[in-house]
């Protein structure tokens, strides 16, 4: 219960941070960060694929609405990286049957080595769509390289400090 | 058995993906072209609050700045108004032709949000339909246009950027006055390209390019930015790089433009277009 409600508190200010990250924080056009991945990477191992989707879904919708994005850009790519995720957590998540029990038992390198496949779908999706056929191939490309990267260390970074917070709890 | 319920899992996985993937293309094809239907009136209303909430703790603490620009910009108007002074009572004009009201209202507003890294950018203000706003009023500031109102809110207004790559805007080249169309690329906020100057055309690196007032929203002449570099589009015009005046990553401050002779220019068009209709038919 303690901890679902801290996945509950920790979900929220995810997503008003990703709002204030949209309205305030202006980098490059090369860069798309989303710390609201992270939630549909956390989702609890035993959800299915229809719960991470709709949850991915909502979360965007969100997100578009509060960054004052196209409503549905963010929807669209969250809805495909839920999707995925059960069958790359499947493919990718460790074989111990202990360490499957929670993706917070993964450790930093397996938690990478699943989130990486989710962010390039959720990225590959996005950038498809804000591109709209008017981007050329390489500025998409070097768009989706340039934040499939600090999405990734990212991920990871949020991973390290809220596993770590879990042990200390 | 077993293999039948895994099927029948991943169809509704699939039905439900394809649905949930439905909703968002609607909502994304319905808003990005026009960006002017309901749901974005009503969605602008939660947005702007929270908006206005994170940005009024931003401006709290950029009030330094903000006053800094305010006190510039009054110089600047001071200057003007002596020179146009001096210039009236040279011409001692008569007062019977002096009351001729201006063309242009201008409404002060505030930037709340703002975007500049999207190939869409938006900018919300804190002035509304309860303000004078209205759908499709031009916005600039003393640097530069800004972009358009897109949908007009009680008490904020949503504003399609000249940083959207869908958005254009006529725009002329000094000192030769050749017309063109300012269009951003979706690279840099700091530059835009100006399209189709003819090749014959006289100008150097520095010139300064200006709004043309062939739009009915924007006044004529607002400096706008500098020719950076040109290449050649189609064997005939000139793609122009234009360095903006504007700095779109620090706008506080914007007027939005209010034109008064809108209706009779808006019923012209229309009377105009019935007759290209009737000679057709």
């Amino acid at each position: 219960m303690k901890n679902t409600l801290r996945h509950i508190i920790m979900a929220v200010l995810l997503v008003l941070a990703q709002g204030a990250l949209d309205n305030y924080v202006n980098l490059t056009v090369f860069l798309d960060l989303s710390l609201c991945l992270y939630i549909i990477l956390m989702l609890p191992f035993r959800w299915g694929t229809v719960p991470a989707m709709l949850t991915g879904f909502v979360i965007g919708l969100t997100v578009d609405i509060l960054g004052n994005g196209i409503p549905g850009m963010s929807a669209a790519a969250m809805t495909a990286a839920g999707l995925c995720r059960k069958g790359i957590l499947s493919l990718t998540g460790p074989r111990d049957k202990e360490k499957r029990q929670s993706i917070e038992n993964f450790g930093i390198r397996g938690f990478v080595l699943y989130s990486v496949p989710i962010i390039l779908i959720y990225l590959g999706v996005y950038i498809l769509l804000d591109s709209s056929g008017f981007r050329q191939p390489g500025a998409s490309l070097a768009r989706l390289a340039i934040s499939l990267v600090a999405n990734t260390a990212l991920m990871a970074f949020l991973y390290a400090i809220s596993t770590d917070s879990t042990r200390r709890n | 058995m077993k293999g039948r319920s895994k099927y029948i899992l991943y169809l509704v996985n699939i039905i439900v993906f394809i649905f949930l993937e439905a909703v968002s293309l609607w909502l994304i094809t319905d808003n990005s072209v026009l960006q002017r239907s309901g749901i974005m009136k009503s969605l602008s209303n939660i947005t702007s609050a929270f908006a206005s909430t994170a940005g009024n703790i931003g401006r709290y603490f950029s009030l330094a700045d903000v006053n800094r620009q305010l006190a510039e910009e009054n110089v600047g108007l001071r200057r003007e108004n002596d020179r146009l002074r001096s210039i009236l009572a040279d011409n001692a004009v008569p007062d019977s032709l002096q009351d001729e009201s201006p063309m242009f209202d201008y409404i002060p507003a505030l930037v709340v949000s703002n975007s500049t890294d999207r190939l869409h950018n938006v900018i919300i203000i804190n002035k509304g339909l309860r303000d004078g706003i209205k759908e499709d009023m031009g916005v600039i500031t003393d640097r530069g246009i800004v972009g358009y109102v897109q949908s007009a809110g009680e008490r904020y207004s949503k504003v399609s950027s000249i940083l959207d790559i869908d958005n254009m805007v006529s725009a002329m080249l000094l000192p030769s006055n050749t017309f063109g169309v300012l269009k951003w690329n979706g690279r840099s906020a700091r530059r835009s390209i100006l399209h189709d100057i003819p090749v014959h055309t006289n100008f150097a690196e520095g010139d300064t390019v200006v709004s043309s007032g062939y739009s009915l929203i924007y006044p004529p002449g607002i400096p706008m930015g500098t020719v950076r570099d040109k290449t050649l589009s189609d064997g005939v015009n000139y793609d122009i790089t234009v360095d903006l005046f504007e700095e779109f990553s620090r706008l506080k401050h914007v007027y939005i433009v209010s034109r008064r002779d809108i209706g009779q220019l808006e019923n012209l068009l229309e009377d105009n277009q019935k007759h290209e209709e009737y000679r057709r038919q």
